[in-house]
């Protein structure tokens, strides 16, 4: 029929084993264009949804009951091996129910011909310019051919994240399903205080790496930078080794810069930092597995150091490149034993029919989630997308939906489709309904800004009173889980433009949630312009110091040294 | 006997199987494993840095291998020289390169160092083994030598030369210099001359460049040119640098204040200026009329400058270094200079301190060593080689805990490749952490030195050993010691004090011993015993000393001098009485002596009287001329009231083992009963296998002085 349909199989493969996003697939060539998968043809109303909450997940299936509670039996399992293996307090967490999508692939169609030919048509019609992008009229296959829906794929926003997978019924085997390497890297990287990116990339490397469904967990023997370096190391340990010395596989600046950025490098950094974290998990090499976790603590709150290493490993920088170039070859070759810990009893889920509120509220978050996705990567089909989520929320409106989260979505949809003024009566109905949605509160903070500083000059100072509306959405939300730097970036900027000082305790309070977000290039620098702004030019100096210290973007590096400078100049007497 | 006991004797018994059969234990392998020749004792990055070319000891053989950098791939092995019997031993004596480079990408040129019986050749050879050749071999060089004394009939006898490998020409790879090597100028006999020979490493094509009959050590020039030498005349305690100038009907003259100008004033060489104030050439830039030399004149150390020979006069260039010599005080090798093999530029001047370093006069390479350094904190960074693009730099790496590794920094990818470790069969986890230190005494002394921290120390806090080493002219030592490793084995942190009377680290440093006798070093090791205890816990009770030659006199003496401060010693070949050991033997008095004149005329009429013992010489004047003398410890023996061990590893007829041999007879008389340990096999001492056992005995003297929990240890005495 076309050049997709052959791959299909693979790619059910590939959704069996458990990956849950869209890099796990085997990629298709470079000119595929993959769209988020679209659950728009409900040619299939026979089969009901189901609806489970457990744990932090809501589940919405169209798979059968049995294979539904299985693959969910199967996620709470691999999601507590997950912390096992990487304890919680290192992964980020947030109130907010994650939302999973679970359809069978055997009663779906990811490849809807007529609506994608409608899509296609669309995308195709001629620019304004009269340009017709996309289709190459010498090239095949055409536009049509090319596009695919991806079956499985995971989106996420600032305060949640949500997930859509199909599901082949008739071969499912739970035991093949893992947690996604990029899920574990982006529950590290959102983690707060954060992570120093070495030991996100280690911990999501070495994760990968784990086998914890057959058998004792155990570390499985990993590759280095070539097959050749791997193949080499493995027959012996005389082989050649490229390393990183330690003092750049802990740098902030490890892969920024032109003289860090040749493809190998970048490898030998990824590589190394699984390496360290396999080594300082190895009861071989260490006192124990929670000397790293310590040390990852210390880290996540302070640059890390050689000074710090030899505090937690008793090894200065030298001798721990010594110890892992040592480890290298045992690590390609055997596997290393992880000890993990009994697991307990699973929670207890109970499936049940989904109401057509249940049906809207977490279709359209998944929907609504798409468009910021497609206006990305492939901003021609955006309409279609937007359409789509639209037309699940207002049908959902018109049959009375008015949960507050059922609100927050629609707001946030109608804000990420562009549309403001539909936006914000939904935001602020799911505000004053004290929604659990840090992002809602963030938003409408962010339009009644942009609103007050519309038609003014940029230096225009607002009193504490005009400010009040703005800041008072940003203390729920700092209240809220997840923290979001941008909550406090815009209170800070809400701030610095306020007539009056800073209250003591709003300063206080910015300054213990610097903490937080050390390796967030504009949060220190925000703070420290406030201090300065409330006389606090010491502090500033501090803060600018160590935020500094977390820093490798030059740019950003460069902003941060203007303002010691600054700072460091004499004051202009009045 | 019940089941039980039965089974449990059975277990012990089967437990001291291997100790009963004379296996060894995991002390002696820990030994032998530290004193095996290690890997990459010759090491060389080819031209285009795609390949690396180095030494390791294989079944017996000295083997080049031959790895490829930026990819694994299999390595091409040479053999290249076999190791040596030793007499009545079963170990063999490790053969070693003395020249490995490539001449090109792919053909690579080696010479084992000469045996004691045996000059050896010169080969070059395809990295993939093809196309070997014998460049040059002993006989190659041979010269018919007459020897015609008076009254008896000329005689015609056939001479091999020494080779000395100067390097390749200039720009020019594919061209070997070598000098065919002179001997000094024999009574009767007509001259050897030395030969500059250019070979060409393609074809073994051989062609003499140059030839003179002056005795003495030529010293490398880019250009490969005969026309600066190191005079070393066989009955004359004084030495000259001759220099040879073209223009002047072309022969040698003295560089002395009328041809050098006046600096040149300090380049006369005497036994009694040798370790003071003076100044020598080290060899000529690719500019002829650029003479690098190394002075110490009107300052502490020794600094390298450039004197214009056309000028006579003194370039700016100069490179100095406080507290450390940057040249050793004989010319020759190892030159500190660094000359870049493409452009034969110097490039930049290598010290030995408390760790080797290069001062960088280019600045490429001055920032990369800057970065490198980086990368390798309490570490030494050595950069060895690079390509000829400068895109691949070879590095060593030692220091601390590491006894080296050598890497490749490639920098387009700004990534190092490890490719070697010297002792890849040591696992840094077993070995002792080491580190450096460094401080002024109260008496304006600067000190520096390295302590040896043991992994697993027997008790806490550890009991400190002073090991003075080789003791006094001895020079600094690598940061990574085998020895220190093996003391730190047995417990002890292991402090090696550079200690002033030795050398490397200044004027003022060496000379303080010659003024002030034994008391000086042993005054250092008690200011380092402070510091070090400001520092680090150790057992003040517990301290012993440890020497080996002059280094054990002074292990011993010390033992003389603070009997409260040290608990025991230990001395190996030490010259108990230096000022009998520096006595030249009888035969060897020469002309220079007071023989008298009509034995004399009988000698001479028999045979040619022997050389003067330079080196010899030259410590004669330094330990016996100075206004402190060197006490015995043979003539204050009743001073000597804690237990000591004497090891000696020479013939029992040797002067240094009969002194021993009397200390200890003395020691017997006076109720101490020294436990003497005579090597059987002095040809064997310094094999791994022998060394194992000689450290397994000393271990047993430390167990039963030091650690010996029912021996009552005295109050700890404040040291002033």
């Amino acid at each position: 029929m076309n050049a997709i349909l052959p791959r299909l199989p693979v790619l059910l493969l590939a959704l069996g084993a458990g990956a849950w996003a869209a890099e796990s697939v085997p990629r298709p060539p470079d000119r595929i264009i993959e769209l988020p998968p679209m659950t728009i043809t409900d040619t299939i109303d026979a089969v009901p949804w189901l609806y489970v909450s457990v744990g932090d997940t809501e589940f919405l299936s169209r798979c059968s009951r049995e294979i539904t509670r299985e693959f969910i039996t199967t996620q709470l399992e691999i999601h507590h091996t997950l912390r096992d293996v990487i304890p919680p307090e290192f992964l980020a967490t947030t109130a907010i129910p994650r939302v999973f999508l679970l359809l069978p692939i055997e009663h779906s169609n990811i490849r809807d011909d007529a609506v994608l030919r409608a899509m296609v048509a669309d995308a195709s019609r001629p620019t304004p310019r009269g340009v017709i992008p996309f289709d190459d009229k010498h090239s095949k296959p055409s536009l049509f051919e090319r596009v695919l829906f991806l079956p499985n794929q995971r989106l996420e926003d600032r305060d949640t994240m949500a997930a859509f997978t199909f599901l082949k019924e008739s071969n499912f085997a739970s035991d093949r399903m893992i947690v996604a390497p990029d899920y574990v890297r982006s529950l590290l990287a959102r983690r707060t205080p954060m992570l120093p990116q070495w030991l996100i990339e280690g911990l999501t490397l070495l994760y990968q790496q784990t086998i914890i469904r057959a058998g004792p967990a155990a570390v499985v023997p990993g590759n280095w930078i070539s097959p050749e370096d791997t193949v080499g190391l493995r027959n012996s340990p005389d082989n050649r080794r490229v390393l990183l010395s330690c003092e750049e596989l802990f740098a902030v600046d490890a892969l920024i810069g032109p003289d860090h950025q040749h493809p190998t490098r970048e490898i030998v950094w990824r590589l190394q930092a699984a390496l360290f974290v396999r080594w300082a998990l190895d009861h071989a090499n260490t006192r124990g597995s929670d000397v790293l976790w310590k040390l990852a603590d210390r880290v996540s709150r302070e640059p890390m150091t050689e000074k710090i290493l030899i505090e937690y490993f008793g090894l200065g920088y030298s001798d721990l490149l010594e110890r892992l170039s040592d480890y290298l070859p045992n690590a390609v070759k055997y596997s290393a034993g992880l000890s993990l810990k009994p697991t307990p009893d699973l929670l207890l889920f109970e499936i049940t029919p989904a109401t057509k509120f249940q049906i809207a509220r977490l279709r359209g978050e998944w929907e609504r989630l798409e468009i910021p996705f497609v206006r990305a990567h492939h901003p021609k089909f955006l309409p279609h997308y937007i359409d789509r989520a639209r037309l699940t929320f207002r049908r959902a409106i018109a049959l009375g939906g008015r949960d507050p989260q059922f609100l927050a979505s629609f707001g946030l949809c109608e804000l990420d489709a562009g549309d403001i003024p539909a936006a914000l009566p939904s935001l602020e109905a799911a505000m004053a309904a004290k929604v659990f949605r840090p992002r809602v509160y963030f938003e409408v903070a962010r339009l009644r800004m942009d609103a007050l500083a519309r038609h003014t000059p940029k230096d225009q100072q607002f009193s504490p009173g005009q400010l009040q509306p703005i800041l008072e959405p940003l203390h729920t939300a700092i209240g809220q889980s997840p923290p979001l730097p941008e909550v406090y970036i815009l209170a800070m900027d809400a701030w610095l433009r306020c007539q009056e000082p800073t209250p003591p305790g709003e300063l206080t309070m910015l300054v213990e949630a610097a903490p937080l977000f050390r390796r967030h290039p504009g949060f220190a620098l925000r703070l420290a312009l406030l201090q300065i702004k409330n006389g606090q030019r010491t502090a500033a100096a501090a803060t600018l110091t160590t935020g500094l210290q977390f820093l490798g973007e030059p740019s950003a590096r460069s902003r941060y040294q203007q303002a010691l400078a600054g700072l460091a100049a004499p004051t202009a007497t009045p | 006997m019940s089941r039980r006991h039965l089974i449990f004797l059975l277990l012990l018994a089967g437990a001291c199987l291997p100790f009963a059969r004379g296996a060894p234990t995991p002390f002696e392998k820990f030994v032998t494993n530290l004193y095996r020749p290690w890997q990459a004792e010759q090491v060389a990055l080819s031209p285009d840095g795609e390949h690396l070319a180095y030494t390791r000891h294989e079944a017996g053989n000295l083997v080049i291998e031959i790895m490829t950098v930026s990819r694994p791939a299999p390595k091409f092995k040479i053999i290249a020289d076999d190791d040596q019997p030793v007499l009545f031993a079963k170990e063999l004596r490790p053969a070693y390169l003395r020249f490995l480079a490539w001449a090109s990408p792919t053909r690579l040129v080696f010479a084992p160092v000469p045996k004691a019986d045996a000059l050896t050749s010169i080969t070059a050879v395809n990295r993939d083994g093809t196309a070997p050749m014998t460049l040059a071999a002993p006989d190659d060089f041979a010269v018919t030598v007459t020897f015609a004394p008076p009254g008896v009939g000329g005689r015609e006898r056939l001479t091999q030369r020494s080779i000395h490998i100067v390097g390749f020409a200039p720009g020019h790879r594919e061209t070997l210099l070598i000098h065919a090597l002179g001997t000094a100028p024999m009574p009767y006999a007509t001259d050897v001359p030395t030969t500059l020979v250019a070979i060409d490493v393609t074809t073994g094509k051989k062609t003499e460049l140059a030839e003179e009959t002056n005795y003495g050590r030529y010293l490398p020039h880019p250009g490969g040119n005969l026309h600066l030498l190191y005079s070393q005349p066989r009955y004359a305690t004084t030495r000259i640098f001759e220099l040879k100038k073209p223009g002047f009907w072309d022969r040698w003259i003295t560089l002395d204040e009328a041809w050098g100008g006046p600096l040149t004033k300090a380049f006369k060489v005497t036994p009694e200026n040798y370790h003071g104030e003076r100044a020598f050439p080290l060899g000529f830039d690719v500019d002829p009329d650029l003479l690098y030399y190394a002075s110490n004149v009107g300052r502490d150390t020794y600094g390298i400058y450039a004197l214009d020979v056309r000028k006579k006069q003194r370039t700016p260039f100069a490179v100095e270094e406080p507290h450390v010599d940057l040249a050793l005080p004989e010319p020759g090798d190892p030159s500190p200079l660094v000359f870049d093999p493409i452009t034969s530029q110097l490039v930049g001047v290598r010290g030995v301190g408390v760790a080797p370093f290069t001062r960088w006069i280019d600045p490429e390479f001055a920032t990369l060593q800057q970065d490198l350094e980086k990368k390798f904190p309490q570490r030494t960074v050595e950069l060895l080689q690079w390509d000829d693009a400068r895109r691949r730099l070879l590095l060593r790496v030692t220091g601390g805990i590491e006894p080296g590794r050598y890497h490749v920094f490639q920098r387009p990818e700004n990534v190092m490749v490890e490719v070697l470790r010297s002792a890849p069969w040591l696992r840094n986890a077993d070995l002792h952490r080491g580190t450096t230190f460094a401080f002024d005494t109260p008496g304006g002394a600067h000190l520096t030195g390295y302590l040896t921290f043991p992994s697993k120390p027997r008790i806490n806090p550890p009991p400190l050993l002073i090991d003075f080493s080789d003791g006094v002219m001895g020079s600094a030592q690598p940061g990574f010691h085998r020895q220190a490793q093996v003391l730190a084995e047995l417990g002890f942190i292991v402090a090696r004090v550079n200690h002033r009377g030795m050398s490397g680290f200044g004027l003022a440093h060496r000379n303080a011993f010659r003024d002030g006798g034994d008391r000086v070093p042993v005054d250092d090791a008690l200011a380092a015993i402070n510091w070090i205890a400001g520092h680090h816990a150790i057992d003040r009770k517990r301290m012993a000393t440890f020497g080996r030659g002059l280094g054990g006199y002074l292990a011993l003496r010390a033992l003389q001098l603070e009997p409260d401060v040290f608990r025991c010693a230990v001395a190996i070949d030490a010259p108990l009485a230096p000022a009998l050991w520096l006595m030249p033997p009888l035969e060897d008095l020469g002309p220079g002596s007071q023989a008298d004149a009509a034995d004399y005329k009988i000698l001479l009429s028999s045979r040619p009287p022997p050389p003067i013992d330079f080196a010899q010489e030259v410590r004669r004047a330094f330990l016996l001329g100075g206004s402190a003398k060197l006490t015995s410890v043979l003539s204050h023996v009743e001073t000597l009231t804690k237990p000591v061990m004497l090891i000696v590893n020479r013939p029992e007829d040797d002067p240094i083992a009969l002194q021993n041999a009397f200390l200890r007879a003395k020691l017997s008389r006076q109720g101490l009963d020294p436990e003497l340990l005579q090597t059987a096999n002095p040809f064997a001492a310094d094999l791994p296998l022998e060394r194992a056992k000689t450290f397994r005995r000393i271990g047993e003297f430390f167990n039963l002085n030091l650690y010996d929990y029912g021996v009552k240890v005295g109050p700890t005495k404040e040291i002033k």
